[in-house]
């Protein structure tokens, strides 16, 4: 019988390293449902006549049945989904892909009365950066000042009122390609086509080489900080990571912004200014933790499958309805 | 005609000559063992910085 499952991508370190853990530590079950390969992979299967019971496709090749579940851990449901190549049509191919995503979120929307990290649409609505810049605002955190705008004057004027040079980044991101923050400069803002095409995220720079990662798992907070001289760690070469202890303040402020989202988890990128003032950058609903254990030992798969546990045991209080 | 990419897309960045750093790498070689190789995420790592990898309905 199986607690947890793990909805991800298939092939996913976070989601294997996590069922170890909960299994071997904690003798919790745990199965992983690969969300991009459903297809052609059987085992979904819903009805509202007696027989069949809910059940989806575990990455292994087996059956889970979803009444049996306590707690869904919903961390990637796009991806790259695979299609067999039989189906050649490239409209087909789509509705192979959006029916498949729509009878796994069924099925569990439907017939899963556990606790989720973190509910698909809280997940889904938090993404957005306009939305946690104005909430982490609203809750006390110092933010950077930001523009986000295709009005090519409006764009030139914070330019040249953040002395000429701004931070340029994406509203979202893309798969296969990646994306950094970069400095763009007012000379280099000539070309109206390229400002009005999409909606980009324009900041004021948050100075310094200091960054941490923090790690919001319900009430826990765990926190890094992450050295590079570039701008952008993401890739850097020169990434240094070590555990940090934060401030309750800090912390606290990080945990409302996560219950205000409506999310149980969230991986916070934040920016210390070199006067030490942390400055929030955004919060990704499943953000990636376990680089930071790899690079600085930091026993986060533990802590992580601790919040899995934890969040079990509200589960099995709650009272029947 | 011109090419036109967004404001964003001039930061680009390829994986080309990325280097894995070395601890992350040997990292997850030893909790994942031989499969860490094949569920290597391109030119990054698997368990990665980057949490744009999901953020697609292409
Ligand atoms: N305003 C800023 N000032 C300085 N560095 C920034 C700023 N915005 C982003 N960065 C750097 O770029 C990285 C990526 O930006 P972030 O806001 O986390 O967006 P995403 O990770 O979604 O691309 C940050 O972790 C930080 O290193
Ligand atoms: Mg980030």
């Amino acid at each position: 019988m199986s607690t947890v499952a793990i909805i991800t991508l298939a092939g996913d370190l976070h989601a294997r390293v996590i069922r170890r853990q909960l299994q071997e530590v904690h003798g919790v079950e745990v199965a992983v449902v690969a969300s991009d390969t459903l297809s052609a992979a059987g085992g979904l299967t819903w009805s509202n006549v007696a027989g069949p019971a809910p059940t989806l496709p575990t990455e292994d090749g087996g059956v889970l049945d979803v009444a049996d579940l306590d707690l869904v851990w919903w961390r990637r449901c796009h991806g790259r989904p695979t299609v067999p190549d039989a189906v050649t049509d490239p409209q087909m191919r789509k509705l192979v892909v959006k029916d498949n995503r729509a009878g796994l979120r069924g099925l569990l929307l439907a017939g899963f009365t556990g606790t989720w990290i973190s509910d698909p649409y809280a997940t889904e609505r938090a993404q957005n950066k306009i939305l946690q810049l104005s909430v982490a605002r609203r809750l006390g955190l110092t933010v950077p000042r930001t523009l986000v705008s295709t009005d090519p004057a409006a764009v030139r004027d914070f330019a040249r009122a953040h002395g000429g040079t701004v931070i340029a980044k994406t509203m979202t991101g893309l798969l296969g390609t990646s994306l950094e923050a970069g400095r763009v400069t007012l000379e280099s803002l000539r070309d109206d086509d390229e400002i009005t095409v999409s909606a980009t995220v324009y900041q004021e720079e948050v100075p310094g080489t200091d960054h941490l990662r923090v790690m919001v798992f319900g009430d826990a907070v765990h926190a890094a900080r992450i050295r590079s001289g570039e701008l952008d760690w993401r890739l850097a070469g020169d990434m240094e990571v070590e555990p940090v202890a934060i401030d309750e303040r800090l912390a606290d402020r990080l945990r409302r912004v996560t219950v205000r989202l409506g999310l149980r988890m969230g991986v916070f990128d934040v920016k210390l200014r070199p006067d030490g003032e942390p400055v929030f950058l955004e919060v990704n609903p499943q953000g990636q933790f376990l680089f930071v254990e790899g690079m600085s030992d930091m026993p986060l798969g533990e802590a992580f499958a601790q919040f899995v546990v934890d969040e079990l045991a509200r589960v099995h209080r709650r009272v029947p309805a | 005609m011109k090419h036109l990419a967004p404001m964003a897309a001039r930061f680009t960045r390829s994986h080309q000559g990325y280097q894995h750093p070395a601890k992350l790498d040997a990292w997850e070689k030893a909790v994942m063992g031989p499969e860490a190789e094949a569920m290597r995420w391109p030119g990054g790592s698997i368990s990665g910085s980057d949490d744009g990898w999901d953020d697609c309905d292409e």
